[in-house]
């Protein structure tokens, strides 16, 4: 079926990687798939829908309708293959980078070494929103801060990968890397018999793992809880599915309360004790006494409670100053720094607009450049400069004129693009792609799952592949 | 587990029962006033399928009464509210029930909401009731197969059997009541067991019930069917005492405390044992009354003790 499939030579095709027929990785895939028409394509398609339908594996925008809308995440059924040997050096660039990450944040938290040498400028660190005064002198449990990190990966018409962001606050997406997986294998079983592809199914054992190795000190068999806003959160399926798939209680701030500095979940047969908390509500929702007094979402003295050593916070409080964009420019010395090597992944040339000589360039070439806020995710507030008209860059301008801190430019990339099936156009077309990675650390404890989430941007030619934005995912295979 | 969870498990049982007792009254007594006496008119039988939603509207069109009480979503008793309630309390507890049961509780859901009104209105009242209703005993049948009988099993349970008794006298009272009036009327013998028949016939209990009274279904042997046989799963002494069972099983202490629900139960339920049907007869409403608030207390009692 793909055998027509073409794509721009100035793309670069993770399928034919410039050339015209498949390199050999997809080799396999590619003959397998051809046995089947597109009639058999398409009644798979439909019943890989109705799965993600029925099991309620959706995301919901709420506009008019308190139920609110479901979406499905669309599914695009061609996997995304990624040799051993590339993904090995992937891996070892995440596990390095998060590793650094975490030397960055709890130095950040106590001597400020980093700053007090100058490898990253104060005022960058002093100026950022999600620096939490809170945090200051506290040792979380097993000494992690990021303990789940969702780095983005991309490729770039060069061939090498590149970190696009860090995500180290609270990153989401793996359900639908095992939803989609699952899915997969029930759709397409003999393409997994022909591939060797590494296993995803064991994260949340691995997840959960991780949870145990961070308990307060003293605790042997640590409760732990996934700690959700509510179902109205648009991510509520994944929350759900993490705590359902490591045999935990899945709580919200309202069924947790502290006493004595120890935090307890209300159950049917009274107080039960709380250990480790795994919490997908934003730092400044969790505690109310701490962060914002009208948060109902969070738990009155879980900070203290933290504070003591009492329960672990993953991911810790007041991680996002490490995820910050304009910090981003600094990873490479950042790992340096604390780790003594080189950085293993390339970080994409950055503008900082808060430097007179990087402002300046940007304003004079907004029309060829991404801008980003520092410290938004979802792909809101991004621009991209070729798709932009005279008016709108003169707008891009004026914003980032206003606010030279929360911007930061970089270079056009073009991410890598995939064979993709377009409803629309009833056949495969090639759309940009990017890799949301997920990485954990824990007390003497690393992984990363092999694979992660390969986003596609569905719509012709734009970059965002955001699902809040338009985009779909594909399952990913490392190759074993 | 987690009381909030309990409760919203608890919820996600009664709206279940809920849902699927007004789909039924509606079907089986709009179908009963195309072929039944005279007296026993279309309009008769869409106020009573109005009284049992709970609502003051009167004067309600054909189509309107339908609409109103199975698809309107500004009626909070609307079989697609309870559904859509059931659903929500499903979802919050996602990760404690099973996969099938969640996947049966969606598809019901997508099921009604997704339905043509008009259709329902116009030609396909029964085609929708049937579906609607089977898929209900799908999610019942998950409910048992799929779950670890522990206390999730149990809480789900408690508030299916809870709901179901309320639905039961609920039903027994409207009818009833179209009785009485039907009798001031027209007191032939026809038209009273047409009435009592279409009571049997909205608690699934026509047949069967057969099995048990021989004989034209007469007031007393309904009633002694409905409201005090210990085996039939559409009778009150029944769903009583499997609201028994289920939270004996929840509790874990040997000798209930006097002020514990367990205890609460427990009481009444004895008494309710040795209740004979002329207790019943001789005041119909009254005991009714007496039972539906009992019914109340123990529900209230459950939530407080367990689930707050």
């Amino acid at each position: 079926m793909l055998k027509d499939y073409t794509c721009d030579e100035v793309l670069f095709d993770e399928m034919l990687a410039k050339s015209t027929s498949a390199v050999a990785h997809y080799k396999k895939f590619v003959k397998q798939f051809g046995e089947y028409d597109k009639q058999d394509f398409l009644r798979l398609k439909d019943e890989a829908k109705t799965q993600f339908f029925n099991e309620g594996i959706t995301f919901a925008t709420y506009n008019n309708n308190a139920e609110g809308t479901e979406r499905i995440f669309p599914f695009d059924l061609i996997p995304r293959i990624i040799p051993a040997k590339e993904w090995d050096t992937i891996e070892k660039g995440l596990i390095q980078r998060n590793m650094a990450i975490n030397a960055f944040l709890e130095d950040l938290y106590h001597d400020k070494k980093i700053l007090k040498d100058g490898v990253v400028p104060h005022e960058l660190i002093h100026t950022s929103n999600n620096l939490l005064v809170q945090m200051h002198g506290i040792n979380p449990p097993g000494g992690i801060y990021n303990h789940i990190s969702g780095t983005d990966v991309i490729r770039h018409s060069d061939g090498n990968y590149y970190v696009l962001e860090d995500n180290v606050r609270v990153p989401s997406g793996v359900s639908y890397v095992l939803a989609n997986r699952n899915s997969l294998k029930k759709t397409l079983p003999k393409l997994f018999r022909q591939c060797k592809v590494q296993l995803v199914k064991e994260y949340p054992d691995q997840l959960l793992q991780m949870l145990h190795t961070v308990a307060p000190q003293g605790v042997d068999e640590p409760t732990c809880v996934v700690l959700t806003p509510g179902m109205y959160n648009s991510a509520y399926f994944e929350h759900s599915f993490l705590a359902q798939s490591m045999g935990v209680e899945l709580v919200e701030g309202r069924d947790l309360f502290v006493e004595k500095n120890f935090v307890y979940m209300k159950t049917i047969y009274g107080p039960k004790r709380v250990d480790v908390i795994y919490r997908r509500v934003d730092d400044l929702f969790i505690d109310p006494l701490e962060f914002r007094s009208d948060s109902a979402l969070g738990t009155a003295g879980l900070m203290q409670a933290y504070r003591a050593g009492n329960v672990a916070l993953v991911n810790a409080p007041g991680t996002g100053v490490a995820d910050d964009k304009a910090v981003y420019i600094y990873m490479p010395e950042i790992i340096k720094y604390y780790l003594g090597e080189e950085a293993i992944l390339r970080n994409v040339p950055t503008y900082r607009c808060e430097k007179d000589d990087d402002f300046k360039y940007v304003m004079e070439n907004v029309h060829q450049l991404v801008v980003k806020p520092v410290d938004e995710s979802g792909g809101y507030g991004i621009s991209i400069g070729t798709e932009l008209t005279k008016a709108q860059i003169e707008e891009v301008k004026q914003t980032v004129k206003a606010n030279r801190r929360k911007y930061i430019a970089q270079p056009i990339m073009s991410l890598s693009v995939h064979p993709t099936y377009i409803e629309e156009a009833d056949t495969f077309e090639p759309r940009h792609i990017d890799l949301r990675t997920f990485c954990l650390l824990g007390k003497d404890f690393q992984y990363v799952l092999p694979g992660g989430l390969t986003r596609v941007a569905l719509k012709k030619g734009t970059l965002i592949v955001n699902s809040s934005q338009g985009g779909g995912s594909k399952d990913t295979w490392i190759l074993s | 587990m987690l009381s909030r969870i309990a409760n919203n498990l608890f919820w996600m049982g009664r709206y279940l029962e809920r849902a699927e007792s007004m789909t039924r009254f509606t079907k089986v007594n709009y179908f009963s006033a195309l072929d039944g006496p005279i007296a026993i008119s279309r309009d008769l039988a869409l106020k009573a399928i109005l009284r049992m939603n709970g609502t003051n509207l009167t004067d309600q069109s054909e189509e309107d009464t339908l609409q109103h009480v199975t698809f309107a979503r500004d009626n909070g008793n609307s079989v697609i509210s309870s559904v859509v309630a059931a659903r929500e309390n499903g979802r919050s507890a996602r990760d404690v029930i099973s996969a099938e049961l969640w996947e049966s509780i969606n598809k019901y859901y997508h099921f009604v909401q997704d339905y043509k009104v008009d259709d329902y209105k116009k030609t396909h009242l029964f085609d929708f009731s049937q579906r609607a209703n089977d898929m209900v005993t799908v999610i019942k049948g998950k409910v048992d197969s799929t779950l670890v009988h522990d206390e999730t099993w149990d809480v789900i349970k408690a508030g299916l059997f809870v709901e179901r008794a309320i639905q039961i006298l609920r039903t027994v009272q409207i009818k009833y009541e179209d009785i009485e009036m039907l009798a001031k009327e027209d007191s032939s013998i026809a038209v009273r067991s047409y009435q009592v028949a279409t009571l049997l016939d909205t608690l699934e209990s026509f047949d069967i019930s057969k099995r048990h009274c021989t004989g034209a279904p007469d007031l007393t042997s309904a009633l002694q069917f409905l409201i005090l046989q210990p085996e039939f799963p559409r009778s009150f002494l029944f769903c009583f005492d499997k609201v028994r069972f289920h939270i004996d099983r929840l509790s874990q202490a040997k000798y209930p405390a006097k002020d514990s629900v367990e205890y609460f139960i427990d009481k009444h339920l004895s008494r309710m044992k040795y209740m004979v049907v002329d207790e019943v007869e001789t005041d119909v409403t009254g005991t009714i009354t007496q039972l539906t608030n009992l019914m109340y207390e123990i529900a209230g009692k459950i939530e407080q003790q367990y689930m707050s």
